[in-house]
């Protein structure tokens, strides 16, 4: 059934788009390296970002066994002609272009809504729920999340401790960092960090700092940081399988939105997440969410206390707020990293988003009575 | 055609050739603008109920249905039974068919109901009831702000949160889409 899969993404803002879908297809090829899978997009230039091969100019191409096309070739009749794969996922929940749309729905087809990650719990109420069409094609929702009746992540490994070492040398000598201490990683949205450098004096060890995003660098080089103990580095992306392990080598991260996010989470390591910013401050409910789903995870229910205070204000976007004290983490980065093991090998070993997609692609093969 | 989002129980919609009667509806905002509708629906030919999910802005064909005015006069174990205020004809509809908003009825009340080649398969409520409390704790001292909830049963059976400075008998209003307490 699954010898092709096709797979739409809409672009919207920034890079988590690409790569969240490119990461989906990457893992896809790696468990069916026999199957097409091809990646139709509104915008290859966000795809050229993460992945400098892909050249935005043309419409068809192909990159490690994935087949990339622009929406522009999905005219009239080019769909006309075009065969629809037994499988086909809207990534986050996406728009498919209406003339391949209507044919998918007219052909016997699953179509997958893949939607963002949530730790809500809601989420697992409309997972692998059915979206009634009336046509000839089924299409159900799948739900990304961190439980076992969810979606899950799609998934990455930890890094032993040897490999740990090496990739951290590496990055240090990479960023020019040549004489050891604290290794931070910041890829936020705009963000006073004024208290957060304030602690990272106060803590008094050498910190070595890289920022990504021109967000994080407009919040970060107005405040003049750098100093004796303070190096900072501003990069220019780096390739996703970098950033990855990059994020597991650090003693802490700052990530933003879904993709970095849902990589810091199977990194083990700390981490601060600024939530993508929705109308009414809502985004502080997805990120109340999240820190229920960690909780289990900190026996120290002090320090998750304070980590709970700090991470709903750090994604408080009320104009004026200022951020809360962060020495409870920065004086106990190895503690938090423990915890966060915990959790990266709970999501590791029960919430593999690929598996229990697949899974579910090849149920619905088998008997298409699944309501 | 009418965006997921703004259906509700008693709306029904066609999907292929079935007309599904919905009997809940759930809201559930997602990140970005992706978020979903939850429907619990019966299908009108067969009677079979199940739940649905469409993106809150899928465009749903929604049928129009013929209604009457007609007071709701009592209860009769699994059905309600309305009246006609000018023929007294009565009309009968389970709570089945009702869904949540049998958890909004109140007797004597004056109410749309819905009708599919003559006959009642829904009602249509108001925005806001007004309902009076059941059963709820007492508040406790000290913590009477007004952002303080507390779980309170209404005398219909529906259980909501109330603020906390709320009491046993107290007239409420209801927001019928979402089971919330909207004020006093």
């Amino acid at each position: 059934m699954l010898s092709r899969i096709d797979i739409f993404c809409d672009v919207i803002d920034n890079f988590g788009d690409a790569g969240v879908t490119y990461m989906l297809a990457e893992a896809l090829k790696s468990e069916l390296p026999g199957s097409e899978i091809r990646l139709f997009t509104n915008d290859l230039n966000a795809f050229s970002a993460l992945k400098s091969r892909i050249d935005p100019s043309k419409t068809v191409q192909e990159l490690n066994g994935i087949e990339f096309f622009s929406y522009s070739v999905l005219t009239e009749g080019f769909v006309k002609g075009y065969e629809i794969p037994k499988l086909v996922i809207e990534a986050f929940a996406c728009q498919i272009p209406a003339a391949y749309y209507e044919k998918a729905l007219d052909s016997d087809c699953l179509i997958i809504n893949l939607d963002h990650l949530s730790a809500e719990l809601w989420i697992e109420g409309v997972h692998l729920k059915e979206s009634l069409t009336g046509r000839k094609a089924r299409k159900y929702f799948f739900m990304p999340g961190f439980t076992t009746a969810s979606g899950g992540l799609i998934q990455d490994r930890l890094l032993s401790g040897e490999e740990k070492s090496e990739k951290r040398k590496y990055f240090e000598s990479r960023f020019g960092f040549s004489d050891g201490g604290l290794l931070i990683s910041i890829f936020t949205y705009e963000h006073d960090f004024a208290r957060f450098f304030n602690d990272i004096r106060t803590v008094g060890k050498k910190t070595n700092i890289i920022v990504f995003g021109e967000k994080s660098r407009n919040s970060i080089e107005k405040l003049h940081v750098n100093g004796a103990n303070i190096s900072i580095v501003y990069a220019d992306f780096i390739p996703q399988e970098d950033y990855d392990d990059l994020l597991k080598v650090c003693d802490l991260n700052f990530v933003r939105g879904e993709d970095s996010w849902s990589r810091a989470c199977l990194s083990g390591k700390p981490f601060i997440w600024h939530s993508y910013h929705q109308k009414d401050n809502y985004q502080q409910v997805k990120v109340k969410a999240f820190l229920e789903y960690q909780k289990e995870h900190y026996v120290d229910k002090k320090l998750f206390e304070q980590y709970f205070d700090y991470l709903m204000n750090f994604n408080d976007r009320t104009p004026g707020l200022s951020d809360k004290p962060v020495l409870f983490m920065l004086e106990n980065l190895e503690t938090f990293e423990k915890y966060n093991i915990k959790s990266a090998e709970h999501l590791i070993k029960n919430c593999n988003l690929i598996k229990k997609l697949l899974f579910f692609a090849r149920s619905f093969d088998k008997d298409k009575k699944l309501i | 055609m009418k965006e997921a989002s703004e259906f509700r129980a008693g709306n029904i919609f066609k999907v292929g050739n079935d007309l599904l009667l919905v009997l809940k509806a759930e809201y559930n905002k997602g990140a970005r603008s992706a978020s979903t509708m939850k429907l619990k629906t019966k299908n009108l030919a067969v009677g079979s109920i199940a739940e649905t999910v469409y993106r809150a802005t899928d465009k749903l064909d929604e049928i129009r249905l013929d209604r009457r005015k007609m007071q709701f006069s009592y209860r009769n174990g699994d059905s309600f039974v309305f009246m006609d205020q000018e023929t007294y004809e009565q009309l009968e509809l389970t709570e089945e068919y009702l869904g949540d908003n049998a958890l909004y009825l109140k007797e004597e009340e004056v109410i749309d109901v819905l009708l599919y080649n003559e006959k009642p398969i829904s009602i249509e409520l108001p925005q806001q009831v007004e309902l009076a409390i059941e059963y709820t704790e007492p508040a406790v001292q000290g913590n009477t702000g007004g952002k303080v909830l507390k779980e309170a049963k209404m005398q219909t059976g529906l259980i909501t949160n109330v603020p906390i400075f709320c009491h046993i008998g107290d007239v409420v209003k209801i927001d019928t889409r979402t089971g919330e307490y909207m004020g006093r």
